[in-house]
């Protein structure tokens, strides 16, 4: 019992749980674009720094509340990802992958030059106001959102996009305005957790937000399995905390951590939970219980 | 009758290919019309400029006696045009449920807030949705593989699919882009009753098809396309006896 208690108390761990929870909150926004969307964005990390330094910059000037900064966050990246979407959204695939990539670097760039935000010697002095209680609330509220919202008249919308875009525009949907307004959504959820990492780790360097970043963020989603939510927090949790575990072998972690994802991707290539619908797998196995009673 | 649609001298060059050239048609309400030619004749390439995919190089496509013409597709669907794919395009990894689901999408309203929220409009929205579409996937008799997904029914049932997901969006008009290709006989012949039924339920169709048996049975109407000009229109039994059409199919030297 006091072993246990020692565990959950510790406040390593409870770092760790955290930061999962926040890295989650960043994949679930981007598993609306890329997964049900079907729009590639490797720039997400940028989406979350701008809510990170927003977020942080309203508290540290205005003092709002926790509550209101956050959602300054969010709004901030949601704003600049429909600026982004307008003209880059007519894009498809590689072209559209390009331009995120390219939109990820020049905001880093900006925040490394900006007076504001402290350049490259980064922000420091912002008040600890979240906790993993408020993460975890916010994950919580997350998911319900993104289930709500795929099983709607717009989350179909969404996923015909994906499925075939010509298809879907000749159903009476206009393919832009909703990869605009998926991209709002993904991008807002992003800001959101970029602010709950920056009043948490109370100080912001813009290079914890490079492409490095986005592409974890991305592989989180593409491992865990495209367009599942349980496939999305089984990938980020596996992969937020593989590094944690392999801490034991050193200077060999990275190595592992490659290897692990060359072979999940040879023997999952759709991701762990990739085409599979957790939901009608359940519903199944109640089904076959019921009928052998 | 006045003609619901009307294609006033279409034109429409791709670079230096002109594969529709200077085409006037017209399709009346509540009539079955058809549209047919050898490959390569501008068939499809005339379904794609009325939903808007393609924008003609010059003339005019009147719906209702709007002016249609550069109105992008979601635009043209929403005032009462379906069409089905050459080339089936259905949405694969959904249920027939979903993708007749998403067909009813431009007669509802629900945006974000509403998926958030689900307050009684929304849900009420859901359910006759799923009304709609379980009649539209009625009308093709697919109402018993309503949860299997699209990729696994077989090519007779995916064509059916894609006319009940254009059936739901409540079309004025439907278009069928060669709805027959790949069927056996007796698919056929289900279909052709399935067509007639979709007529009767007061919906004009316009279709492109190959099987002249399937065409000169149904067809009201039917116009000839060859090289990207219309060579003849008339009823069945006129462009049957036309020898501009015969020398079109079999060459010159039979007439």
């Amino acid at each position: 019992m006091e072993a246990v208690m020692s565990i959950l108390t510790n406040p390593y761990y409870i770092q760790v749980v955290t930061m999962v929870g926040i890295s989650l909150i960043a994949a679930l926004g981007l598993h609306l674009i890329t997964g049900i969307t079907g729009q590639f964005s490797f720039g997400h990390a940028a989406f979350v720094s701008i809510g990170a330094y927003a977020s942080a910059l309203v508290t540290i000037h205005l003092h709002l509340p926790f509550v209101l900064s956050m959602l300054a966050g969010g709004l901030a990246a949601a704003l600049c990802g429909v600026l982004l979407g307008f003209p880059s959204l007519r894009l498809t695939g590689d072209y559209l992958g390009i331009t995120t990539l390219g939109f990820g670097e020049i905001v880093r760039v900006v925040f490394i030059n900006l007076k504001i935000t402290g350049g490259a010697g980064g922000l420091a002095g912002i008040p600890r106001e979240s906790n993993i209680f408020l993460v975890y609330i916010v994950v919580v509220l997350t998911i319900w959102g993104m289930y709500r919202i795929q099983n709607s008249r717009f989350g179909r919308a969404l996923v015909a996009i994906r499925e075939d875009e010509i298809a879907a525009e000749t159903m009476g949907i206009n393919p832009l305005l909703y990869k605009i307004k998926a991209f709002a959504i993904g991008t807002f959820v992003a800001g959101v957790s970029g602010s709950l990492f920056a009043h948490m780790m109370q100080y912001l360097n813009p290079s914890d937000f490079g492409f490095a970043r986005s592409f974890e963020i991305l592989n989180f989603v593409v491992l865990g399995g495209l367009g599942s939510i349980p496939g999305t927090i089984l990938g980020t949790a596996i992969l937020s905390l593989a590094p944690e575990f392999l801490r034991f072998v050193k200077e060999y972690r990275m190595l592992i951590y490659g290897a692990l994802m060359v072979t999940m991707m040879i023997f999952r290539p759709n991701g762990l939970l990739g085409g599979v619908d957790v939901i009608r797998v359940l519903r199944g196995y109640r089904n076959r219980r019921e009928a052998r009673r | 009758m006045s003609a619901l649609l009307e294609l006033k001298d279409i034109t429409i060059r791709f670079g230096g290919l002109v594969a529709v050239d200077g085409i006037s048609l017209e399709v009346k309400e509540g009539n079955v019309v058809a549209l047919i030619g050898p490959n390569g004749a501008g068939k499809s390439t005339v379904f794609n400029v009325v939903t808007g995919i393609y924008t003609p190089t010059s003339g005019k496509v009147l719906f209702r006696g709007e002016d249609i013409t550069k109105l992008k597709p979601y635009a043209i669907t929403d005032r009462g045009i379906a069409r089905t794919f050459q080339n089936i395009r259905l949405f694969k990894n959904l249920s027939v449920l979903e993708n007749v689901k998403i067909g009813c999408h431009c007669r509802g309203r629900a945006g974000i807030f509403g998926a958030l929220c689900r307050y009684s409009g929304v849900r009420g929205e859901e359910k006759a949705f799923v009304d709609k579409s379980l009649e539209a996937m009625g009308v093709v008799d697919l109402t018993g593989k309503k949860e299997e997904l699209a990729k696994n029914l077989s090519y007779g049932e995916q064509r059916r699919l894609e006319i009940a997901r254009a059936l739901a969006s409540e079309p004025v008009l439907l278009l069928l882009d060669e709805p027959a290709a790949g069927m056996n006989p007796q698919e056929k012949q289900t279909l052709m009753q399935m067509v007639q039924r979709i007529s009767g339920m007061g919906i004009t169709v316009f279709l492109v098809e190959h099987d002249m048996k399937f065409v000169m049975s149904l067809s009201d109407r039917v116009n000839v396309l060859d090289y990207g000009r219309k060579i003849a229109s008339g009823t069945p039994s006129e462009v049957q006896r036309d020898t501009t059409v015969i020398a079109a199919y079999l060459g010159k030297e039979v007439v």
